[in-house]
């Protein structure tokens, strides 16, 4: 047996069907991340400065909110974020150079469908189109290729600023 | 000196008789080279378009693999060889599809507007993979083609034809494109771009904009896609319609920039000599040359290879 970092937890019953405790972990690490991101975002004084950025950047400098700070400071999260999902994910898959040209996409896609700037839009969205490119390798191996896209492009032709994700307000 | 580089057109007119020039001049691995970065460079011209109006589209493969798949096609199944009746019916698919996708696309902008290309081209990708009769995985092959009805004998692919074909196309959508970015409706582009809400008020219609240039430069990359087979003689679905391949375009355009309509060619030749090059040279790490290329543009062109030519006037 090659070594198997993911198995090393073992398994555990969930309703009569074997799940391996890693997996579980992988869920309990994701929700964690999302409970603490929105309550940042919403309860913070750090989250609200964040959001006043996003919606105007002159208006905020204006006001004395250090912009490059927070440029870098959430980039420096987003690149972290990243860091993480590569490093739980490892154990599941096989690690390749190159690998996260396939993520990328798929993160994309999962952002547009969730809508932009929002944690919940996000999980969602990641939860439909992990769902059903499983459901279409499961029925129908053939649509595989695109069906992660064409469930994207469904869902913004009935809701073009994604699930969660507010109208824009355009300035004039 | 100075109306003289001002003078697109005459520069226009210099571009293409240096290029028709360089055939008696530069090696065939050369020439092959630029004829296929012409057509590569016919797809950023289309993006060209597009970036003049804020718009990024990450799925134009679809349109060159249209183009493409076109022209194979017609040649294999109705045995027509004559090479303009191909590229007109390039062009025609081209205009044809993007008109239809138009009216779907154009409500959306930003990065909503480039996945929703992608999420189209990566749907052509896979109905021709998994049809056959599309040609699946293997695409299409063309043979020996007519000019005009003059058949060549010992038929190269690349030949004094295919390539005064290519170049001369090239050039007349470049002055298509700068005539059309002088006319008053090219003007709106950089309107719509900076105030959309401020522009409707002034009486553009918006969205009828947008799904003009998304037509205009939709049949430019499905020419770019036409001439590109004409040029190797295949096409798969892997080399065009996936999203690697609009996504090298749309690099090659942010390499680019869109001052001028000369930038999309010159970054394009740029582009394919340095993969050329890097991956003669360094067959092992030519992505990271490629890498530090589009860096040191970034930092040191922020404005594109195209403000070389012409700094912005203020």
């Amino acid at each position: 047996m090659p070594y198997q970092p993911r198995m090393l937890l073992g398994n555990i019953n969930v309703f009569s069907i074997p799940y391996v405790v890693y997996d579980l972990g992988i869920i309990c690490i994701a929700s964690l991340i999302w409970f603490s991101f929105n309550f940042i975002i919403k309860y913070t004084k750090i989250g609200k400065l964040l959001l006043s950025v996003i919606n105007d950047r002159e208006m905020s400098s204006a006001l004395g909110i250090n912009v490059n700070k927070f440029f870098i400071y959430t980039f420096t999260f987003g690149c972290l974020l990243g860091c993480l999902g590569g490093a739980v994910s490892a154990p599941m898959i096989s690690v390749v150079p190159g690998i996260g040209v396939e993520v990328i996409v798929l993160a994309f896609a999962v952002v547009v469908t969730g809508g932009l700037g929002s944690v919940t839009g996000a999980a969602i969205g990641a939860l439909f189109i992990g769902l059903a490119r499983t459901i279409a390798i499961f029925y129908a191996p053939q649509l595989e290729l695109f069906i992660v896209f064409f469930v994207m492009a469904i869902i913004l032709s009935f809701k073009p600023e994604g699930l969660f994700g507010s109208k824009e307000v355009r300035k004039i | 000196m100075r109306d003289l580089f001002n003078n697109e057109k005459l520069i226009l007119i210099i571009f293409l008789f240096s290029f028709i020039g360089f055939w008696f001049v530069l090696p065939d691995y050369a020439i092959n080279t630029i004829t296929l970065s012409f057509c590569n460079g016919l797809v950023v011209l289309g993006l060209l378009l597009l970036m003049r109006l804020g718009l990024v589209s990450f799925g134009h493969g679809m349109y060159y693999c249209l183009g493409g798949y076109a022209v194979a096609m017609t040649y294999n199944f109705l045995q027509i060889k004559e090479v303009f009746f191909l590229v007109a019916f390039a062009i025609l698919t081209g205009f044809i599809v993007s008109f239809l996708l138009g009216f779907f696309v154009r409500r959306f902008r930003g990065i909503f507007f480039a996945m929703l290309n992608l999420a189209l081209s990566m749907i052509l990708f896979g109905i021709i993979v998994k049809s056959v009769s599309l040609g699946s995985t293997d695409g299409f092959g063309i043979k020996d083609l007519t000019y005009l009805s003059y058949t060549i004998e010992d038929q190269k692919r690349l030949n004094i034809f295919s390539y005064i074909l290519i170049v001369v196309f090239t050039v007349l959508m470049m002055l298509f494109v700068m005539n059309f970015l002088r006319s008053p409706s090219g003007k709106m582009l950089e309107a719509i771009r900076e105030n959309e809400i401020r522009s409707a008020y002034l009486g553009i219609s918006i969205n009828k904009q947008i799904h003009k240039v998304y037509i205009f430069s939709s049949t430019l990359a499905a020419l770019g896609g036409g001439l590109m087979v004409i040029l190797i003689g295949h096409i798969t679905p892997e080399d065009t319609a996936y999203w690697t391949k609009s996504g090298e375009f749309v690099f090659v355009a942010i390499l680019s920039g869109s001052l001028n309509v000369f930038a999309p060619l010159i970054g394009s030749l740029f582009f394919e000599f340095i993969r050329s090059y890097a991956l003669f040279y360094f067959p092992n790490t030519w992505q990271m040359i490629i890498g530090i290329v589009l860096i040191l543009g970034i930092l040191y062109l922020p404005e594109g290879i195209g403000s070389i030519f012409n700094k912005r006037k203020k």
